[in-house]
């Protein structure tokens, strides 16, 4: 009965970050794919699943927003052909961060394969 | 100027992961830009011989190189077997010109319609031609089951699909431009002298001699990359139609019968609406089984597909949610077929939504439409197999290939049934007038002792061990070729190609025909040069000097 209560407390904070860490980093992700396109190959195969024979580009970034703005656009450098497919990755700890911050900062995970000049 | 980077010591992979290889160079060549002031097939010509230009600088850097490395070009990497590997490797997915053809550019003796004749570049997806037939009201004969590979790979080794009229992928192509090696005359555009395509005045705008003749055309078309560097392609397409897709159970009876004689008309099995007037049943543009081995209580299903003309209000038939299994499971499965191999058959019951096609589905759509995208799905290596014997021997070769799999297996794989017309290339495995080709796709696995099985009179515990990859493929080989069934095997498939005479004994004489017309047209130091081991395990590297009754040469 003791060394349970010990256990318990001294364990609480180490189940309670796992916890939290498994969850704010447990993420969902949307992907839209172009039904038509066809997407840039990789020259060698790598990775798994969607990505391994395609060139994936990652934006991983933090967007700022000052009090008066309220959205904002996020410019391609690289597709010039335009998009095959963008996912978008959410967290719960992103969503949080957005929240707690009023929308004014937003944690970007977006992975996105070009088109190929065809 | 067409700018290639090199990459040396590089690790190549297909995307089924049967390797990983080495790889001494690694060469990608991006073309040269677009000049949107010239006109499109100015443009087009000159972007294409400037590529060309490049391949051949590729070609005398391998030449240079005392150590000799040889030269292979790949496309989307889709082939599971060695057949692409090579010391320097060329990635052409990048090189997708299209040549808009003129009246002018067909032969004087041509019975080909200038509407349908195109021509693409080694790169072009089967997805990028179909789209860019699309636009002219055109489409494709056939295709293999989905879209991705490149025109080039697609024809070096022979790809079908299972359309009962339209042969394979090699059969729609009426020109080819190969480069042979760097010097000026290695630009070669071959066509067959019984049936020319395009003028010598094309040919001379993609810098090239022109040959003539039948029997190397044949040779060359399913080549494995061992004619030199396909450039270009000439492709002889049509009006565009529709298929009519429908997913059905097929009692195994009706399935085998039909297997044996594809006579539709005196079958029990029939599709409403796709029937004459007095109820027999049509004879459909596709016809595809799908077999689970480990259950033969169970219906087969089979993919039926009629083509009907082309109208514009059809519903798309992609879906437009596409839901995929978690990456690892595939993986997860590969570990527990090792561990368990016994559980394979119950573990395919499981995965049978996922192996098969849904039963009972009616799509219709353009032959793109239908054979579409492939997403590769989950991290764990794959297999296939594919071996075509005379459709006479369909149903003998099936129940062989499922004893087989249920007495030295189980392995980890569902079959597929197709049927092809024959093919007019000389190495095409499509080779029989109409070929059965039965075909395994799973997970690949590595063969672990497990100390429990059956129990041997007297001798104690046995091991019962799950057969290795390359020994099930040598037991399927030997399988056929001692119930005395005459087979070829898909080259860009898992094989145990370095079975003694393999090539030989599927081929019989073609195999000589072939190494004779690659003699004839390459040169010793070329010829190795586009040799690569695969062609050395399976004899197909040989050089033997040119026959005089080969005037091209
Ligand atoms: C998901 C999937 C589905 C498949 N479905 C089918 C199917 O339905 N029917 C079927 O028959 N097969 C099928 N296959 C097998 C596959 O289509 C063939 O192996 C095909 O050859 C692959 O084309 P690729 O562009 O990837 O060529 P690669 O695998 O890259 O190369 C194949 C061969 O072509 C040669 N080659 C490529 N480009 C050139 C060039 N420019 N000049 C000279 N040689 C060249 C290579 O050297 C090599 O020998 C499938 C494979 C996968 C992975």
């Amino acid at each position: 009965m003791k060394t349970n209560a010990i256990f318990s407390v001294k364990l609480r904070p180490v189940v309670l970050a796992l916890l939290l860490a498994v969850t704010l980093s447990s993420c969902y992700s949307v992907r839209i794919v172009s039904r038509d396109g066809e997407p840039e190959k990789k020259a060698v195969s790598s990775d798994a699943g969607f990505y391994r024979d395609k060139v994936a580009h990652r934006q991983d970034t933090t967007i700022t927003l000052n009090p008066i703005q309220s959205d904002f656009s996020l410019v391609d450098p690289v597709c010039p052909y335009g998009f095959y497919s963008v996912e978008y990755r959410v967290s719960l700890g992103q969503a949080l961060l957005n929240m707690i911050t009023f929308g004014k900062v937003k944690k970007v995970k977006i992975i996105y394969v070009c088109n190929k000049d065809c | 100027m067409a700018t290639t980077t090199e990459e040396k010591k590089v690790s190549y992979d297909t995307i089924h992961r049967n390797g990983p290889w080495p790889v001494e160079v690694l060469y990608r060549t991006r073309l040269a830009s677009r000049n949107a002031s010239a006109d499109t097939r100015s443009d087009a010509l000159r972007r294409y011989n400037d590529a060309g230009e490049e391949i051949q600088r590729l070609l005398q850097a391998c030449l240079d190189d005392p150590k000799k490395p040889r030269f292979r070009a790949y496309g989307s990497s889709w082939s599971l077997s060695k057949v692409v590997h090579s010391d320097r490797m060329h990635f052409n997915a990048p090189m997708n010109v299209k040549i808009p053809l003129e009246t002018d550019d067909l032969h004087s003796n041509t019975r080909y319609q200038h509407e349908n004749l195109f021509f693409f570049q080694c790169g072009n997806t089967v997805k990028e031609i179909s789209r860019q037939l699309k636009k002219t009201g055109k489409s494709l004969k056939m295709s293999g089951a989905s879209n991705g590979q490149t025109i080039a790979g697609a024809v070096s080794t022979g790809v079908h699909g299972s359309a009962l009229k339209a042969g394979s992928i090699q059969d729609c192509v009426v020109g080819i431009q190969l480069i042979i090696g760097p010097k000026p005359e290695d630009r070669v555009y071959l066509e067959k002298a019984s049936d020319p395509a395009l003028s010598d005045g094309f040919a001379q705008q993609l810098h090239c001699r022109v040959i003539r003749n039948d029997g190397l055309f044949q040779a060359a078309l399913v080549s494995m990359g061992g004619f030199g560097f396909i450039a270009g392609l000439v492709i002889e397409a049509e009006d565009q139609f529709l298929l009519k897709r429908y997913t059905k159970h097929i009692k195994p009876k009706d399935a085998l019968k039909l297997a044996q004689t594809l006579d539709f008309k005196n079958s029990a099995f029939t599709i409403d609406g796709e029937k004459h007037p007095d109820g027999s049943g049509k004879t459909p543009y596709h016809y595809k089984l799908y077999i689970n081995p480990y259950n033969q209580k169970e219906d087969y299903l089979t993919e039926i597909i009629y083509r009907h003309p082309y109208r514009t209000n059809y519903p798309k038939p992609q879906p437009l949610v596409e839901k995929f299994i978690y990456t690892d499971m595939p993986g997860w499965i590969a570990k527990l077929v090792t561990v368990d191999f016994k559980r394979i058959p119950k573990l395919m019951k499981l995965m049978q939504g996922t192996l098969f096609p849904k039963v009972d589905q009616v799509t219709e759509g353009t032959l793109g439409e239908i054979f579409w995208d492939t997403t590769i799905k989950g991290n764990s290596a794959g297999f296939a197999w594919a071996f075509g014997v005379d459709q006479s021997n369909a149903t003998k070769a099936i129940q062989l290939f499922i004893e087989l799999a249920n007495q030295k297996g189980p392995v980890p794989g569902a079959i597929g049934v197709r049927f092809i017309p024959a093919t007019q290339a000389t190495l095409g495995f499509t080779k029989f007038p109409m070929t059965c080709i039965v075909e395994m796709d799973g997970l690949q696995w590595q063969p672990m002792r497990v100390p429990w099985g059956k129990r041997k009179s007297g001798l104690g515990w046995r091991k019962r061990q799950m057969p290795s990859m390359k020994a099930f493929e040598k037991e399927i080989v030997k399988g056929l070729q001692k119930a005395g069934i005459p087979f070829t095997w898909h080259w860009g498939k898992n094989c145990a190609w370095e079975h003694p005479g393999l090539v030989k004994h599927m081929f019989g004489e073609r195999m000589e025909e072939w190494m004779r017309y690659r003699s004839a047209l390459l040169r010793p130091e070329t010829a190795h040069l586009f040799s690569n081991d695969f062609m050395d395990i399976t004899g197909l590297s040989a050089y033997t000097p040119p026959d005089s009754e080969m005037p091209f040469s």
